[in-house]
């Protein structure tokens, strides 16, 4: 086998398991996190902590889609286009490169096939 | 069609996992009623974790802007060390002092600056941040900023 074959597989799987340990720890923790919200996010009539809630849980929904190989275009596509507007967001900082990086990973990902070990491919 | 369906399948029991695991999380959230004031005592010297920090809109609870003649001067030169009550009169976001393990920062110029947003980090002007410090895990590059806005130790 062909260690290009792999590539996407351990692409899509580490990204996901970013997205797990995020959006998990938004659930357990949604303190932690309130102070990442933006400012624009005062308008909407919700708590701060459950703003965080609903994102962990799009980010564990996703997150999951994206370990199991499930319509993983469009989930690395969302996933890849929500983490790009939190680096927006937080601004030209390290953490903000950071997270441009990673948000380009998720698009990239997108823009492939699915991978041998996904079950798009195992279902098609 | 029906491999389609079968992906499909899968994907609302996921959905509803997660839906169900922000209910269990929501529910788990403390009532405003039963955590008491949610704004934090900007006078209060304690060592305070971002994780007992009770939210709901306290970025509107932010402390007040005062207008610093020096806002971004990482420093009074002068004393040795800081007393507590001291400290605690830097309380705002012009004017911001904070303890990271006994020692005492200036870090009103560094507030625009922080990856985490200024409400991170304006809760604690005044105030011990230890604890919050220590639990948001700053990479050693954040430690070592640290440095630049060091005034001197708390005093005994």
């Amino acid at each position: 086998m062909k260690a290009e074959q792999y590539a996407a597989v351990v692409l899509r799987i580490s990204l996901a398991l970013v997205f797990l340990y995020f959006g998990i720890s938004q659930l357990v923790n949604p303190n932690m996190y309130t102070a990442y919200l933006p400012s624009e996010a005062r308008i909407l009539p919700l708590q701060s902590t459950t703003l965080v809630l609903l994102n962990g849980a799009f980010e564990l929904c996703l997150g999951t889609m994206l370990l199991f190989g499930l319509f993983t275009r469009i989930s690395a596509l969302l996933l890849g286009l929500h983490l790009l507007a939190i680096t927006i967001s937080i601004g030209f900082t390290d953490i903000g490169v950071r997270d441009f990086g990673l948000s380009m990973a998720t698009i990239a990902l997108a823009l492939w096939n699915p991978d041998t070990w996904s079950l798009d491919k195992r279902f098609s | 069609m029906a491999r389609y369906t079968f992906r499909l399948i899968i994907v609302a029991v996921i959905a509803l996992c997660s839906l169900a695991a922000f209910i269990v999380a929501h529910s788990r959230l403390p009532t405003p009623q039963a955590q008491g004031s949610t704004q934090p005592s900007s006078t209060q010297i304690g060592t305070d974790s971002i994780f007992s920090w009770t939210d709901d809109r306290t970025d509107s609870a932010e402390p007040t802007v005062v207008p610093s003649t020096q806002p971004s001067a990482p420093a009074q030169p002068a004393a040795s060390s800081y007393s507590l009550a001291d400290i605690a009169t830097h309380n705002a976001q012009g004017d911001c002092w904070l303890v990271i393990h006994n020692n005492v920062y200036d870090v009103t110029s560094f507030i625009p600056r922080h990856p985490g947003g200024r409400s991170a980090i304006i809760r604690y002007c005044g105030r011990d941040a230890t604890n919050a410090f220590d639990n948001q895990g700053h990479s050693s590059f954040a430690r070592s900023l640290l440095g630049n806005y060091l005034l001197g130790p708390v005093s005994a």
